[in-house]
């Protein structure tokens, strides 16, 4: 389970950088089609056809940012809740880790709303990303210490 | 002991969480076929309670059809394939045809005609439907697959009758997996004239987006009608896709006649501002030639081409155009009130998780089953958390809009069947219940649709003998 856990906030880390990864290649994309003369407008978005470099882009963040990393983040706390008695402080940040997300997904919801969330968006991904590490620092700690089994 | 809880709680803790998501997803599973009888809870909207059990739905809506002695007037056959289609323009794109071209042919009735279209499936592997969108047909004729009719498989057809007995601008679309079918081209114009003629010539601006292409008329890009200098024009915007458009007009000012069909009472002159026409929406514009009706991003040219006009900053507000008129009937004493609040929350819509729309806070199937009593006047408050936009469209009925957040209307009566709803807004509106049925009440983005965001409005002691899922039906 401690393995699982350390292993889960490793790919909750990567995922936060996929993310960013995808969203700028998404956004490079639409600025590069836009300035080639294309016009976005309300139909085209909802129509889900558009074709440019990048598009793909703003799929993969919906799909990985609705869907994967919020299912990753679930078992995540289920692994990090029974790892706890290995792991003292799993736990507790498998529920912080949690709660990030599940606030991410709120804010990447809302923002297009009240577009002034966006750059909280940004920031909590961040978030997400320093306090994926520290757990995966804190779990390879905990098994640098164990006593190793014979 | 201390130690022992805290070893023992995460535990317990674990094994909740696993055993309520296993149980939510358990729960959300959706049977092979289902009847929309069976979808969720009855809301009353404080009506009375459907008079017992026994006899409760005693009409087939295979029942509720045009006069079966009268003849036809209007006689169609349309075709539908799914093949690569020419666009008027040239440009090859996948899709569906019907009688071989996308958009169909423009069906034109007279107002009170008869008209009868046999609908044949050629080459459709998932079979299709055809839905008068706007058009207060008989149920049995709406076109939904799997609530009014089973999809016509390939190689099979059906017949559509129905008296076109209001003037105005309605389109047809296939409702079997329509989010597919419609965005595919599976669609035509019906339009219905008064019985005296209009005293201007009418054309269309049927708007949709093939393979990423914004077309007008199904050229891409923009479409000329000729007009004399002076001559006013009737333009008739349809917006066959799944969002938005805004519509304005470059060269001339213009009036807005029409909404989803309906005349709006005394339109005066827009020159500074644009019409939102949402998603299965129409608009009539009256323009005087030459002008261009700018539809963001494509446009119809009538008469000789003028330069064409920035997006006005401003939206036309409809809540005040026009002057006040009868509404028929006094929405402020309904028999029924109901709630559509759409939202957005995590959970599982057939075994799938994700973030879905929710209607009343409870997921597809597990929504508000609207029940209503024939001559039952209903006012119905729609209002949007979710974030996202929302066309919300009404099968079989018209229902004028009387507030936007709060804000009453003052102009002319709105009727409408497809009402943008934005996130963070609230319309109420209301209608009378005249046209008894099982009504498919739905958001016009169909893929919100195919995803949940689907209710139905049931008037007590109808029944479907039609099953979702069952002969292929997959109306989203």
């Amino acid at each position: 389970m401690r393995k699982a856990h350390q292993v889960l906030a490793g790919l909750l880390a990567a995922e936060v950088v996929i993310q960013a990864m995808a969203i700028a290649y998404a956004l490079a994309g639409l600025g590069h089609w836009i300035d080639d003369g294309h016009t976005l407008t309300k139909q085209l978005i909802d129509d889900e056809d558009l074709h440019f470099q990048g598009v793909g882009g703003f799929a993969i963040h919906g799909m990985n940012g609705m869907m994967i990393i919020p299912l990753i983040a679930i078992v995540f706390l289920i692994v990090s809740l029974l790892a706890n008695k290995q792991l003292p402080g799993a736990a507790q940040r498998g529920g912080i880790l949690f709660g990030m997300v599940a606030l991410q997904v709120f804010l990447g919801l809302t923002l297009h709303d009240v577009v002034v969330l966006a750059p909280l968006h940004a920031l909590n991904g961040f978030g997400i990303f320093a306090m994926a590490i520290v757990t995966v620092r804190k779990a390879a700690a905990a098994e640098a210490a164990a006593p190793v089994a014979v | 002991m201390t130690r022992r809880l805290r070893t023992l709680l995460p535990l317990a803790l674990a094994v909740a969480l696993v055993l309520g998501l296993g149980w939510m997803w358990q729960q959300s599973r959706l049977p092979g076929s289902y009847s929309v009888m069976d979808m969720g809870y009855d809301d009353l909207g404080g009506g009375p309670s459907m008079a017992g059990m026994a006899g409760m739905h005693d009409v087939s809506l295979t029942s509720l059809v045009a006069d079966p002695q009268r003849s036809a007037d209007v006689t169609v056959t349309l075709t539908a394939r799914k093949e690569r289609l020419r666009l008027a323009s040239g440009e090859q794109v996948d899709g569906y045809t019907v009688n071989g071209s996308s958009p169909g042919p423009t069906i034109r009735a007279v107002e009170g005609q008869l008209v009868q279209v046999t609908l044949v499936n050629a080459s459709v592997p998932d079979g299709v439907t055809l839905h008068w969108h706007g058009v207060e047909v008989p149920n049995a004729e709406d076109g939904v697959a799997g609530v009014t009719q089973d999809a016509v498989a390939r190689g099979g057809s059906y017949t559509y009758r129905f008296v076109a007995n209001h003037a105005g601008t309605f389109w047809y679309h296939s409702h079997q997996v329509s989010h597919a079918q419609v965005r595919g081209g599976l669609l035509g114009a019906l339009v219905v004239t008064p019985r005296a003629p209009l005293p201007t010539r009418d054309v269309l601006a049927l708007s949709h987006v093939y393979g990423g292409q914004l077309t007008v008329n199904g050229h891409v890009g923009s479409d000329t009608v000729p007009a004399r200098p002076g001559e006013h024009v009737r333009v008739r915007v349809l917006n066959t896709d799944n969002g938005s458009l805004r519509a304005w007009v470059s060269g001339s000012p213009y009036r807005l006649l029409a909404m989803d069909g309906y005349d709006l009472h005394g339109p005066t002159e827009v020159t500074d501002r644009s019409v939102l026409v949402t998603a299965g929406g129409r608009a009539d514009l009256e323009v005087v030639a030459p002008a261009r009706v700018e539809l963001g991003g494509s446009h119809l040219v009538v008469g000789a081409d003028v330069p064409a006009l920035p997006q006005p900053a401003r939206t036309l507000d409809l809540l005040g155009y026009g002057t006040p008129a009868p509404l028929g009937f006094d929405p402020d004493h309904p028999d029924r009130r109901f709630r559509y609040s759409v939202g957005r929350r995590p959970g599982f819509v057939d075994g799938k998780p994700g973030m879905w729309w929710s209607i009343n806070g409870h997921l597809f199937p597990d929504v508000p089953m609207f029940v209503v009593a024939e001559g039952d006047v209903v006012r119905m408050t729609i209002s949007n958390h979710s974030r996202a936009t929302h066309p919300m469209h009404l099968h079989g009925h018209h229902a004028v809009v009387l507030s936007r957040n709060g804000t009453r209307a003052t102009g002319s009566p709105w009727w409408a069947d497809s009402i943008d709803v934005a996130s963070g807004q609230t319309y109420e509106i209301a209608f009378v219940a005249d046209n008894p049925g099982i009504w498919m009440d739905h958001c016009h983005n169909l893929p919100h649709a195919a995803q949940g965001l689907v209710a139905h409005l049931m008037y007590e002691g109808v029944r479907t003998p039609f099953r979702v899922g069952h002969e292929g039906n997959d109306p989203e």
